[in-house]
C-alpha cells in the first residue's frame, strides 16, 4: 500500500458549541499503481480526508501512512515534498502568472526561490530556470502533443485560458513536481464535456506511463466506472464498502444511500 | 541650491520607504499599516548605536537593517494566525504600540523631547558624514541600491513565488513550497529597508522625535504607494516623487504654510480617491490588491 | 476616588459604544473598513462647533443640525465613493484605501477652513451633580442621557423591527438578502445614515466636554474599532459591552499609572484580542478561510 489511513475520526465544534463528529473511523489503503476512486454523499467528508491526508487539517485522531512515513505531525509543504501532489477542488491556473511560471513554480526543484538568491548564485539560478522550462516543455508536449498550441502560448497570463482549458493544464502542472502520488478533487467538475474525455486520457498516461498513483474524488459516475480501478464510499463518517469499482456503484445498499436507487 | 539637496535626500528616503512598502503590500499582498514604525525603530535603534559607537557605515547598515527586521517577525507572525481585514488592524495596532512606546518610554528615547546631536555615520570608520552634499550622495546610493535590489526582488524566482502565493497560498503550499518563510521573508527584508532609511533620517537630520513615526506617516507612506503604482519598482519610485515634490511645486503658489500643509494632504488624499477608482494599480504600477 | 474613575470610564465607555455601533453598522453589513469614519466624526464636532459658537444656534439645535449634516455626509461616503467602487467590483482592501483617502480630504479641507488649533464650545464653568461621593459633570450627564436613549432605541430597534431585522440580514448574508428581494442600495444608504447619526451623536456630546482639533478623529476611531472588536465583531449588541469595557480600562489605567500610558491599553487590548479571541468577548468565532 502506497498510502495507508488508519483509523481518522474528526469532528467539528460550531459556533454554538455543537460538537459534529464528520470523521468515524476512516480506513484507507490505496494500492501503487493504480487508480482509487473515493466517492460519497456531498459534506460527508472527502474533500476534508484529502485536507487531512495533505497535512492542511490537523485536527484529528488516527494514522495516515505514506510510502511508510507517517504525516500526522507533517506541515503540508513538507508533506508535498515527499512526493504527494493535489488538485483542489475548481482547481485552475494561478492568476496573474503566465502558463509557463505556473509551470515553474510547481517544479519539485526550488532552487532560486529564496529572496537575493538569484543575485548571490545568479549562475546557478539561471541554470535551473532554463532546466526548468525545458522540463515544463516536455511535460507539455507529453501531454498535449509537440504541436500544441500551448506550447504557443507558454508566456500568456492564465486567465487568458478558459476554465476547461486551465484544468486540463493544471493536471499537466501536476506532473512538474515529481511526485507519486496525486490527489484529485473533482477533476472533471464544472468543465465542459468536451474536455472530459482528455481529463481521462491525462489521468491515465500519468498512471500507466509515468506510474503515478491516483487517489479521486468525484461525482461524475460515469467518469468514475470508466477510470477507477478501486472504489471506496464514504458514508456516515466510515467507508461502508471498498472494492473493484464496478462492485462497489452495482452495490445494492451503496446504490441505495448514495444514489437513492 | 541646498535646498534642492535637501529635497533630494528625502527623496531618496522616501524612495526606500515605499519601495519596502511595496514588498509586502504590492508583491506579497499583505496591506501593512505599520512602515513608519520600522522607519522609526530603525531611527532610534541606529541612534543608539551612533551615539554610543561611532558606527561605521557598513556596521550602522548591517546592525539596524537586522535588528529592525527582527521587530518584523511580530507582523509576520500576525499575518499567520490573522487574516484579512484583522491582520491590517494587528499591523495598525504594532505601528500605535510601537508609537505609544517611542513617546512614552521617556527614560529611553526621551520621548517628546525628542534626541538631539546625534553624530553623523562614519564612512570607513573615520570620517564623519555631515551637511547636505554628504547625505545627499549617501542616500542616493542607497536609493539606486534599494532599486537594484528590489528590481532583482521582482524579476526573481522569488518574485515569482509572492506573486504564486498573493494568487493562491494554499496551492502555492500543495505544491511543496513553504509559504510562511516567504512572507516571513518579504516583512523581514521590507523591515530592513525601512530601518536603513530612519538611520540615515536620524543622522542627516541629527534630531529625531517620535512625530516623525506616526500612524499618519505609515499612511502616508501606502498612500505614496498606491498612487504611484504598486508592483513593481517604477510605481513606488514615482510615489516617492508625487509626495515629496507635490509639496515644492505647492510652494510656489504662494500659500501661507500651515494652509499649504492641509492643501498638499487634501491633494493626497484626492488623488487616491481617484487612482483608486480610476486605475488600482496605481499609475505606474501594475499589479491590484486583492 | 476609585468609584469616580470607574464612573468615568463607564461614562466614556458609552461613548465608545456609540462610536462602536457607528463603525459596526458598516462594517458588519459591508465589511468595509470605514476609516472615513473619523473624518466623518471630526465633520460633526466642527458643524457642531461652528453652529453653536460662530452662528450662535442655541446648542440642542446646533447639535441636531449637525448632526442632520453629519448624516449626509455619510450617506455622501457610500453613494459617492463606495458605490461607484462596488461597481467596480473593487476589493475590500482597496476600498478601505480610498476611505482613508476620504478622510484624509475631510480633515485637511476642515483644517483648511478652521486652522488646525484646538477649539471649544462651551466656555463656561457648568454644574456638576454629586451623587454621594461621586461627580457627575453636565457634560457627562448629557453624554450618558443622549448614549443610554440611543443605544436603547437602536437595540429595540433592531431586535424588534423590521427594519432591524433587515440589517441583521443584511449583515448575515449579503447575497442571500438581495436574492430575496430586497433593495440592497438603499438598505446600504439607511446603514450609513444611521452610522453618520450615531457618529454625530457621540462626536456632539464628546466635544461639548473636551473641545476639537482636526486631527482627533483617528484615536477615537480606534478606541471605536478596539471596542467593536473585544466586543465581539458581527454583532451589535456586543459593541457596548466591548465599549464600556474599553472605557473602564482606560480609566483603571490612569488611576493606576499614569494618563500617557492610556492608550497603550487600548492597543495592547487590541493585539490582545487579534491574537488570543478575536470573535471578542461574545461575537461569532468566524471560521478563517
Amino acid at each position: 500500500m502506497l498510502l495507508e489511513i488508519k483509523d481518522i475520526k474528526m469532528s467539528f465544534t460550531s459556533a454554538h458549541n455543537e460538537t459534529f463528529n464528520l470523521l468515524k473511523g476512516v480506513d484507507l489503503g490505496v494500492e501503487a499503481g493504480r487508480i482509487t476512486a473515493l466517492v460519497g454523499g456531498n459534506g460527508a467528508g472527502k474533500t476534508t480526508l484529502f485536507n487531512i491526508i495533505t497535512g492542511f487539517e490537523k485536527g484529528y485522531s488516527g494514522d495516515v501512512i505514506f510510502e511508510g512515513n507517517n504525516l500526522n505531525k507533517i506541515s503540508p509543504h513538507k508533506i508535498s515534498l515527499m512526493g504527494i501532489g493535489r488538485l483542489f477542488q475548481g482547481g485552475q491556473l494561478l492568476e496573474g502568472l503566465t502558463l509557463m511560471e505556473n509551470m515553474k513554480v510547481a517544479s519539485d526543484d526550488e532552487t532560486g526561490e529564496r529572496p537575493f538568491e538569484s543575485l548571490l548564485k545568479a549562475r546557478k539560478v539561471k541554470q535551473k530556470e532554463v532546466a526548468k522550462e525545458a522540463q515544463a516543455r516536455a511535460v507539455l508536449e507529453r501531454i498535449f502533443g509537440t504541436d500544441s498550441k500551448y506550447l504557443q502560448m507558454l508566456d500568456t497570463e492564465a486567465s487568458a485560458f478558459s476554465y476547461g482549458e486551465q484544468r486540463l493544464l493544471s493536471l499537466a502542472r501536476l506532473l512538474m513536481g515529481g511526485d507519486r502520488l496525486l490527489l484529485l478533487d473533482e477533476p472533471t467538475s464544472g468543465v465542459n464535456p468536451v474536455y472530459i474525455a482528455t481529463i481521462e486520457r491525462i489521468i491515465r498516461e500519468m498512471v500507466e506511463k509515468e506510474g503515478i498513483t491516483v487517489l479521486l474524488i468525484e461525482h461524475n459516475m460515469q467518469f468514475v466506472r470508466k477510470i477507477a480501478d478501486t472504489c471506496a464510499y464514504l458514508d456516515d463518517g466510515v467507508i461502508s464498502k471498498v472494492g473493484p469499482t464496478a462492485e462497489v456503484l452495482d452495490d445494492k445498499s451503496v446504490r441505495n444511500s448514495y444514489l437513492g436507487l | 541650491m541646498e535646498y534642492v539637496f535637501h529635497i533630494a535626500i528625502m527623496l531618496n528616503i522616501y524612495i526606500m520607504l515605499v519601495l519596502s512598502a511595496n514588498l509586502t503590500t504590492g508583491m506579497a499582498n499583505l496591506l501593512t499599516m505599520c512602515q513608519a514604525a520600522f522607519y522609526g525603530i530603525g531611527a532610534y535603534i541606529g541612534t543608539f548605536f551612533l551615539m554610543q559607537f561611532h558606527c561605521p557605515l557598513v556596521v550602522i547598515i548591517a546592525v539596524v537593517s537586522l535588528v529592525t527586521g527582527l521587530f518584523s517577525f511580530v507582523v509576520s507572525y500576525a499575518s499567520v494566525k490573522l487574516k484579512g481585514d484583522y491582520f491590517v488592524l494587528a499591523s495598525m495596532g504594532f505601528q500605535l504600540i510601537v508609537y505609544t512606546i517611542l513617546y512614552n518610554w521617556i527614560p529611553v528615547t526621551r520621548g517628546p523631547y525628542g534626541i538631539p546631536g546625534i553624530p553623523g555615520i562614519r564612512l570607513f570608520g573615520i570620517w564623519e558624514l555631515s551637511g547636505v552634499y554628504a547625505y545627499f550622495a549617501l542616500s542616493l546610493v542607497l536609493a539606486v541600491v534599494a532599486i537594484l535590489l528590489f528590481n532583482n526582488l521582482h524579476d526573481s524566482p522569488y518574485g515569482r513565488t509572492l506573486r504564486a502565493i498573493k494568487a493562491d497560498e494554499l496551492m502555492v503550499q500543495s505544491m511543496g513550497r513553504n509559504t510562511l518563510a516567504a512572507k516571513a521573508w518579504a516583512f523581514f527584508i521590507s523591515a530592513a529597508v525601512a530601518g536603513v532609511a530612519g538611520v540615515v533620517y536620524a543622522a542627516y537630520v541629527s534630531y529625531i522625535d517620535p512625530t516623525s513615526f506616526t500612524l499618519n506617516e505609515s499612511i502616508f507612506i501606502i498612500s505614496a504607494l498606491f498612487i504611484g503604482g504598486i508592483g513593481n519598482v517604477k510605481g513606488p519610485v514615482f510615489g516617492a516623487l508625487f509626495v515629496v515634490l507635490l509639496p515644492e511645486l505647492l510652494r510656489f503658489v504662494g500659500l501661507p504654510d500651515a494652509v499649504a500643509a492641509n492643501l498638499r494632504q487634501v491633494i493626497y488624499g484626492l488623488s487616491l480617491i481617484l487612482v483608486v477608482y480610476f486605475r488600482p494599480q496605481g499609475l505606474f504600477g501594475k499589479m491590484v490588491l486583492k | 476616588m476609585f468609584a469616580q474613575f470607574i464612573v468615568n470610564g463607564l461614562i466614556t465607555g458609552l461613548l465608545y459604544s456609540l462610536l462602536a455601533i457607528g463603525f459596526a453598522l458598516v462594517y458588519n453589513t459591508t465589511r468595509i473598513f470605514h476609516i472615513a469614519a473619523a473624518g466623518i466624526y471630526v465633520f460633526a464636532a466642527y458643524a457642531f462647533w461652528w453652529l453653536a459658537v460662530k452662528c450662535g444656534i442655541p446648542l440642542l439645535l446646533a447639535a441636531i443640525l449637525a448632526i442632520a449634516l453629519t448624516m449626509g455626509l455619510s450617506l455622501f461616503s457610500e453613494v459617492g465613493v463606495y458605490r461607484p467602487l462596488r461597481g467596480k467590483k473593487s476589493s475590500l482592501s482597496v476600498t478601505m484605501i480610498a476611505s482613508i483617502g476620504l478622510m484624509t480630504v475631510i480633515v485637511n479641507l476642515i483644517a483648511m477652513v478652521f486652522g488646525n488649533e484646538t477649539k471649544v464650545v462651551e466656555t463656561a464653568i457648568l454644574k456638576t451633580y454629586s451623587l454621594g461621593n461621586l461627580i457627575i459633570t453636565t457634560p457627562q450627564l448629557y453624554q450618558i442621557i443622549v448614549s443610554v436613549v440611543a443605544i436603547t432605541a437602536f437595540l429595540i430597534l433592531l431586535g424588534r423591527t423590521r427594519l432591524g431585522l433587515r440589517v441583521r440580514a443584511l449583515s448575515a448574508d449579503e447575497s442571500l438578502f438581495e436574492s430575496l428581494g430586497y433593495d440592497k442600495q438603499r438598505a446600504f444608504s439607511l446603514v450609513f445614515l444611521a452610522s453618520g447619526l450615531f457618529i454625530g451623536l457621540a462626536s456632539c456630546a464628546l466635544v461639548y466636554d473636551v473641545g476639537l482639533d482636526p486631527n482627533m478623529g483617528m484615536t477615537v476611531l480606534i478606541n471605536a474599532m478596539v471596542a467593536m472588536i473585544i466586543g465581539g465583531a458581527g454583532r451589535f449588541g456586543t459593541c457596548v459591552a466591548g465599549g464600556l469595557l474599553l472605557g473602564v480600562l482606560q480609566s483603571l489605567t490612569v488611576y493606576c499609572f499614569a494618563s500617557n500610558w492610556q492608550n497603550a491599553i487600548t492597543f495592547a487590548l487590541l493585539l490582545g484580542f487579534l491574537f488570543l479571541r478575536p470573535q471578542g468577548i461574545a461575537g461569532y468565532k468566524q471560521r478563517v478561510v
